[in-house]
């Protein structure tokens, strides 16, 4: 064989076109290879006469005399690829059949037939470059307008907050009052104290109303099985203290007709029918799964921060009365907390009713879509808690994520729907019925230190046999849509989502300066 | 692949598991919590198996059995007579052959059977040819036969009936010494006669009948066992005078020096799907080769009991309970008892047929059991380069991003594998629509980076009257069928399934033909077969198998399973050779095997795990392999359950890389695995390991190519090489490869060193990574880092490797070769090469076969194979001289005749010479001269 090599160094020389040097090095190294003059190993390492460079054999340790053949176990190869992008290869890959370089540079002596494909490839490149970019430019105005968007949010918020706090320390002034005006009660004026219990009863028709849409939304939600934000009437039947006739077979023509004649009610309807059923219902009905707790704070309370404030939240009422002053027992039973733990955590019966403002229907509702169940009920005091924890929560530098809080994005495949939403949680749910499986909840961004925003993990799923917990890693890319793109299992039970959103979007460079680097 | 039920039913409901009920996740959890190890109440200990519990009832005493001397017939061939039992006047067939190459066979079956009992076809690969027998002597008390030359000869004693080996004075050999000959013959269940060994009885009367329990009808835990042919045991035992060390009968989770068996279970061969096997006992496995291997300084010797049956084997031995000092003892007070070991081997059904190999040579012994069944199927040279699997790769993009990996992260392989998860429904021979959409499309993707695929076939068959390969196998009645005549049906992947019955040649014709390319759809010449659950694994049968009573034609599967797997690895080898029209080898793996497997294609050790010990057994679990005649064998790398921390892996793809069958693999639960997972450190580690594989090759290929042509093993124990050696002969921790390579794998967690041993006496051995030299005959500690493990070449050797390693063995055809001339004065060595994937080296001679030789200061080539011929671009890049002194000038004289200087470097610290760039095609003569 000695022919072959020889004609490798042969050909190693002269190559048309390009400017002359040893096959397989670029431009940039071009002057340590000077024709007919010793060569140095570029570590050092050894000096040979000239022509024992790509002749085939390894003189150099660190392989840089043998830039064009595969003698050498750790050099690389230079392909200039004109049209395209120059790159390397390692060495192992010239001569073994298979084309890597797309000007064919790298098979000059393997009989393997290659084509030149760069300019076809630059010509792809370039054009998915410019739909990048045009992807980046849009995504970046819209990115803009989420920024916009998130910090317009966040001022709401946090003043949202501030009234809170206002309004938790006027209704601390208000029991201070109260307690004066109890003082003054005490004293035998029979119209102080008449102007007082009418008074204090208004506040307990309020407190009662309170609570009783309360007790609808936590009813329409344990109601709400599949969560799919209607209660159906097979939903229905599991609560058998529902049946109108009582007779131990609830039936669905029976939950039919207790839904008012249908077959499933949505939030509103449900309000209608809240009151003939609410006597009868019995929460503990359904074995619950229940979260953690500090997912649940950020699943329960969603107010959308662009949401116009809603009636309910409008006619707020006055409700500064501290009810400690009269005794629980006073509340009529049908309004107790289900907790009996509650009775021992007076703190938060009593913040409940002082803050006093449950979320309306509509809005839990939509938080609680697909959730968990709360472990404690809803209750105002989540307005606040709820939005210190969102305002705390990492939505990148330019609160660019902020719009995807409490917002949810499906992906249906052949087998399953896979839901992401972000912040909270990932779950899939199998197409064709069966229930949904947690695929993590809302851990941290774990991209890499440059861009930690690229990448979030949601962990501590459901378990997995003989595995660890589901967890889910959700890759970000520029798009203009918010969309799941795809989502593998890459290993049993760590999921992997694409996910495109405007929010990663970066200021597309411009387009000329992307080609500028191909060489001549 | 791991395999189940519990893990059947999680893999069934692993996503959909919250449907469930509470109450069942907790059974689910009961049920998963226990199976961190194996669960040995579902597998039989002999005591369980009634005939085990039977016949080893029976105790050593005088043999109930006596010659029929007046019934001998001698002819040319074979000699005759009967044997009667004294209790019961049973007459059994004795036939006793000279075969050529040393060996022996002995035959009993019953004279008059009430119907035919099962002898085992297809694994001898012909009728054994035969020598011809002479009578020595013959009185009243039995006869001499001459056994040809060397002195040999058998004394056949009458009474009672037993067998001596002899050469010269020397014993060899005793069969039925201790009386343990035993044979339960057919009857009818009401008209028994029973064997009674132990009660002699007056001549002429006949045992009353005496029905045991479990002769007609076992049940082993919710599985009745019907016998309707009754008890049909046999068994028989063998004295080893002079033994201590007796081997092989694979496979178990064992030591190479099998243990004695007194106080515990026999040694099982019983083909099993075992969930989890445990180590160092004597359970069976997947495989069964009943051949046991016996050796001492002298001699080595062989016993092949061709039985198909589950099978039991006890082993004893006089000295087994003595200490050193107890040894000590015996000798200084003179007590001279000889060690002696004891086997005995019980069948369940079936009849004796028994090939004792006479040695005396370990190679000769293998050469005798390669004459009878067969060499090592050659395998394509990329089925010994690196495999990449794991249940599962979930689709044809992730096989497209692993494949990328190993090219990004500069990492050679040439197989990725596809497991069950790949089917349709795990209907084999078909994928998985949405997943493995285009087939031919990712194989077209593996082909043009010259790589290749292996998808799991395995042996049973979705009922679905949708799938063509279940209507076919059923209509033309090719399914196993169940005791009532019905096509037998069990649990396995894909739910209710059936099992064909291999059994019939016509079964196998129409399977292999299922490979064709146009009925195998999606299927390419890159794409190859894992024969899975083939033991067979039946998730509702007792001990996770097929009922014995099940139907294979005339046989129950009772005779016949042992050797289930080896017809389905033998069918689908078959039709993979029949797709390419008989011109491309094939490459199948599979998990059961039989006696003659090798002839086949490669065996691995199941499903263990990411365990240092299990990673310490593979050493002996392979080494038995290859000493009965399975050289292709090879154990999950990582570990297949749990998952190894990167220590463990780094060292076990270090140990894999020299061992015959280097395959990752990893449980469908495990964390992802693949070699760039692990941090740029571990990467490194394991692309070092792999690349070392890699530019090892032409010697591995070379070793295989030997392993076909003779039937001697690729891994080999010390011993074999070394057989006065008694240093070696329990030595598991280490192995051969060939003559030259000595491994000794790091096996223990932290390890700092090693302590090898380098046997031979005056021999020397190179470090084949600081080329220094130590002496033989010696242990050695050897500090170990995590960059390797400790290989050393035997000083008088010479090894080919291609240091330019590259993405795919096939990438690597054409390079130029290194030679490694280990010196101690002389060095030999061979090289081989053909086109790496067809028959031609075989039908057309196609192939360089070159000795390679140094003696006198000239290294030269000549040809060992001067009819074949091949055109070839490899030619000799360099030559490292390892134990050399320094010439003054260096000559290449080649076949033209022309003489040219060569350039060279000396490397004095380590004593070795580089011959640069002499430039030879492989296929010359030539030979350089130092001066």
């Amino acid at each position: 064989m000695a022919s072959s090599y020889l004609l490798v160094m042969f050909l190693g020389a002269v190559t048309a076109v390009e400017v002359l040097r040893p096959r397989g090095v670029p431009l940039s190294k071009r002057q340590f290879y000077e024709e007919n003059r010793p060569f140095t190993c570029l570590d050092g390492s050894g000096t040979i006469a000239f022509d024992r460079v790509n002749d085939d054999y390894c003189d150099c340790k660190d392989g840089s005399d043998e830039p064009g053949t595969a003698a050498c176990p750790n050099g690389s190869f230079h392909c200039t690829n004109a049209g395209f992008r120059p790159g390397f290869i390692p060495s192992s890959r010239i001569n073994d059949g298979i084309c890597d370089c797309c000007d064919t540079t790298d098979e000059y002596n393997s009989g393997a037939t290659c084509q030149n494909t760069c300019r076809e490839l630059g010509r792809k490149e370039k054009e998915s470059l410019q739909m990048l970019a045009e992807v980046a430019k849009e995504g970046f105005l819209l990115k803009q307008q989420l920024i916009h968007e998130a910090k317009r949010g966040l001022d709401e918020k946090q003043s949202k907050v501030t009234e809170l706090q206002l309004s938790k320390r006027a209704s601390e002034d208000a029991v201070e009052a109260l307690r004066l005006v109890k003082e003054a009660a005490e004293k035998p004026e029979k119209e102080a104290k008449d102007r007082h219990l009418k008074a204090w009863e208004e506040q307990q028709a309020v407190i009662r109303a309170e609570k009783d849409n309360t007790k609808m939304a936590e009813a329409f939600l344990r109601l709400d099985v599949d969560a799919d934000g209607l209660v159906s009437a097979v939903e229905l039947q599991a609560h058998t203290e529902l049946d109108p006739d009582a007779d131990g077979m609830f039936t669905e023509e029976e939950a039919q007709g207790v839904l008012g004649g249908v077959e499933t009610v949505d939030t509103a309807a449900f309000e209608t029918i809240w009151s003939s059923i609410k006597e009868k219902y019995l929460s503990e009905v359904t074995v619950w799964v229940f979260g953690p707790s500090e997912h649940w704070f950020i699943a329960t309370d969603v107010p959308a921060p662009v949401d116009p404030p809603t009636p309910e939240e409008t006619t707020e009422p006055a409700s500064d009365h501290d009810s400690e002053q009269y005794p629980d027992e006073e509340v009529p039973e049908e309004y107790e907390d289900e907790d009996p733990d509650d009775e021992d955590d007076e703190d938060q019966d009593e913040e409940d009713d002082k803050v006093g403002r449950p979320p309306p229907l509509s809005l839990l509702f939509s938080s609680f879509f697909f959730n968990p169940l709360p472990k404690v009920k809803p209750s105002g005091l989540y307005s606040q808690w709820g939005l210190e924890k969102e305002i705390s929560l990492d939505f990148g530098p330019s609160f660019e994520f902020a719009y995807l809080y409490g917002q949810c994005y499906d992906l249906t495949t052949s087998e399953y729907i896979y839901r992401l939403c972000p912040f909270n949680r990932v779950s899939q749910k199998p197409k064709f019925g069966g229930s949904e499986t947690n695929l993590g909840s809302w851990g941290s961004w774990s991209g890499s230190e440059e861009n930690v925003y690229s990448q979030k993990k949601y962990d501590h799923g459901t378990g997995c046999w003989q595995g660890p917990n589901r967890s889910t890693t959700v890759k970000l890319t520029c798009g203009k849509e918010t969309v799941v793109m795809s989502v593998s299992e890459p290993s049993r039970c760590e999921y992997l989502m694409e996910f495109t959103t405007p929010a990663v979007c970066q200021e597309p460079p411009s387009l000329d300066a992307n080609h500028d680097h191909t060489e001549l | 692949t791991q395999r189940k039920l519990h893990t059947y039913n999680q893999t069934r409901r692993r996503r959909t598991e919250l449907q469930m009920a509470p109450v069942v996740m907790l059974w689910l959890a009961l049920c998963l919590s226990g199976t961190l190890a194996v669960d040995r109440g579902n597998f039989k200990t002999c005591d369980q198996s009634a005939f085990c519990k039977r016949q080893r009832a029976l105790q050593p005493g005088q043999s109930p059995y006596r010659a029929l001397l007046d019934t001998m017939e001698l002819t040319h061939t074979k000699l005759t007579l009967q044997l009667i039992n004294d209790n019961n006047k049973v007459r059994l067939l004795l036939e006793l052959y000279r075969l050529q190459g040393n060996m022996t066979r002995v035959k009993i079956n019953e004279l008059k059977p009430l119907k035919p009992r099962y002898e085992v076809p297809d694994v001898l690969v012909q009728q054994p040819l035969t020598e011809p027998l002479s009578l020595l002597s013959q009185d009243e008390n039995g006869v001499v036969l001459s056994l040809g030359g060397e002195a040999q000869r058998v004394i056949l004693s009458a009474r009672p009936f037993r067998l001596d080996i002899m050469e010269g004075h020397e014993l060899l050999m005793s069969l039925n010494s201790r009386g343990l000959l035993a044979f339960e013959h057919l009857r009818t269940l009401f008209s028994l006669f029973v064997i009674l060994p132990s009660q002699p009885k007056a001549d002429d009367k006949v045992e009353e009948e005496k029905d045991e329990e479990g002769m007609w009808e076992e049940t082993f835990k919710s599985h009745t066992d019907t016998k309707p042919n009754g008890p049909s045991a046999v068994s028989l035992d063998f004295s080893l005078p002079g033994v201590e060390h007796v081997y092989g009968i694979p496979e178990h989770a064992e030591t190479l020096k099998l243990k004695t068996t007194d106080g515990g279970d026999p040694y099982r061969l019983y083909n099993l799907d075992v969930f989890q096997y445990e180590l160092f006992n004597p359970m069976a496995l997947y495989g069964a080769v009943p051949v046991m291997l016996a050796h001492n300084a002298q001699r080595t010797t062989g016993i092949f009991w061709l039985n198909a049956a589950e099978t039991w084997v006890d082993i004893s031995s006089n000295t087994a309970g003595k200490t050193v000092f107890g040894k000590m003892l015996d000798y200084v007070q003179g007590s001279n008892e000889t060690p002696q070991t004891d086997v005995r081997w019980i069948s369940e059904s079936g009849i004796i047929d028994v090939f004792i190999m006479l040695g005396p040579t370990p190679y000769d012994v293998f050469s005798q059991y390669a004459s009878l069944t067969g060499t090592q199927a050659f395998p394509p040279l990329a089925g010994l380069a690196y495999h990449q699997c794991r249940w599962n790769y979930n689709d044809q993009e992730d096989v497209q991003a692993v494949d990328a990996g190993f090219d990004q992260h500069d990492i050679p392989y040439d197989f990725i594998w596809l497991d069950i998860e790949h089917t349709d429904g795990k209907r084999y021979f078909t994928w998985d629509p949405h997943k493995f959409a285009t087939p031919k499309d990712m194989l077209q993707g593996l082909l043009e980076k010259k790589r290749k695929m292996v998808a799991i076939v395995d042996p049973h068959i979705k009922i679905d009257s949708e799938y063509k390969i279940h209507t076919e196998i059923r209509s033309q009645g090719f399914y196993i069928k169940n005791k009532d005549g019905g096509d037998y049906e069990g649990w396995c992947w894909p739910g209710n399934a059936g099992y064909p019955d291999f059994t019939k040649p016509e079964m196998r014709a129409w399977w292999a033909s299922m490979f064709a390319y146009d009925q195998y759809e999606g299927s390419m010449e890159n794409l190859y077969t894992w024969n899975d659950m083939n033991e067979p694994s039946v998730f509702n049968g007792p001990e996770v198998t097929m009922h014995k009573d099940a139907v294979h034609g005339p046989w129950e599967h009772r005779d016949v399973h042992n050797l289930y797997g080896f017809y389905v690895q033998a069918a689908t080898a078959e039709g993979l050779i029949q797709r390419s029209g008989g011109v491309e080898r094939p490459f199948v793996l599979t998990r059961a095997f039989f006696a003659g497997s090798q002839r086949y294609g490669a065996v691995w050790t199941g499903d263990n795990a990411a365990e240092w010990d299990h990673l310490k057994i593979s050493i002996p679990m392979c080494l038995s392999l290859s000493l009965v005649g399975i050289s292709l064998c090879g154990a999950d790398v990582g570990g297949f359950f749990k998952t190894p921390n990167s220590e463990l892996l780094v060292r076990w793809y270090q140990t894999g890389a020299y061992q015959p069958f280097f395959r990752a693999h990893a449980h469908l639960d495990t964390p992802r695995r693949e070699p760039w997972l692990f941090g740029p450190d571990n990467t490194a580690l394991i692309r070092e390991a792999v690349r070392q594989r890699y530019a090892l090759l032409p010697y591995w290929y070379q070793l295989f190519y030997h392993a076909h042509r003779t039937g001697h093993p690729v891994m080999r124990p010390l011993w074999v090489e070394y057989p006065q050696d008694a240093a070696t002969f329990a030595m598991d921790d280490q192995f051969l490869l060939g003559r030259d390579l000595l491994v000794h794998p790091v096996t223990e967690e932290g390890a700092r060193g090693v302590t090898a041993y380098l046997p031979g006496k005056g021999e020397v051995w190179f470090d084949v990574h600081t080329f220094q030299k130590h002496n033989g005959a010696q242990d050695l500690y050897i500090p170990v880092t995590m960059s390797s493990i400790p290989v050393f070449q035997r000083g008088g050797s010479i090894i080919p490797r291609k240091l330019r390693v590259r993405r795919s063995s096939a990438c690597m055809e054409h390079d130029p070769y290194t030679l490694f001339v280990a010196l101690s004065q002389r060095a030999e060595g061979e090289l081989y090469l053909d086109d790496g994937h067809t028959f031609n080296f075989d039908t057309k001679g196609e192939f360089i076969h070159r000795k390679l030789s140094f003696s006198n200061n000239i290294l030269s080539s000549s040809n060992l194979a001067p009819a074949a011929h091949l055109s070839t671009m490899s030619w000799i890049e360099r030559i490292l001289i390892l134990g050399a002194s320094k010439p003054s000038k260096v000559t290449l004289k080649t076949a033209g005749g022309q003489d040219s200087q060569l350039e060279f470097e000396f490397d004095a610290s380590m004593s070795v010479l580089t011959i640069r760039k002499p430039g030879m095609n492989v296929g010359e003569d030539w030979s350089v001269v130092l001066k």
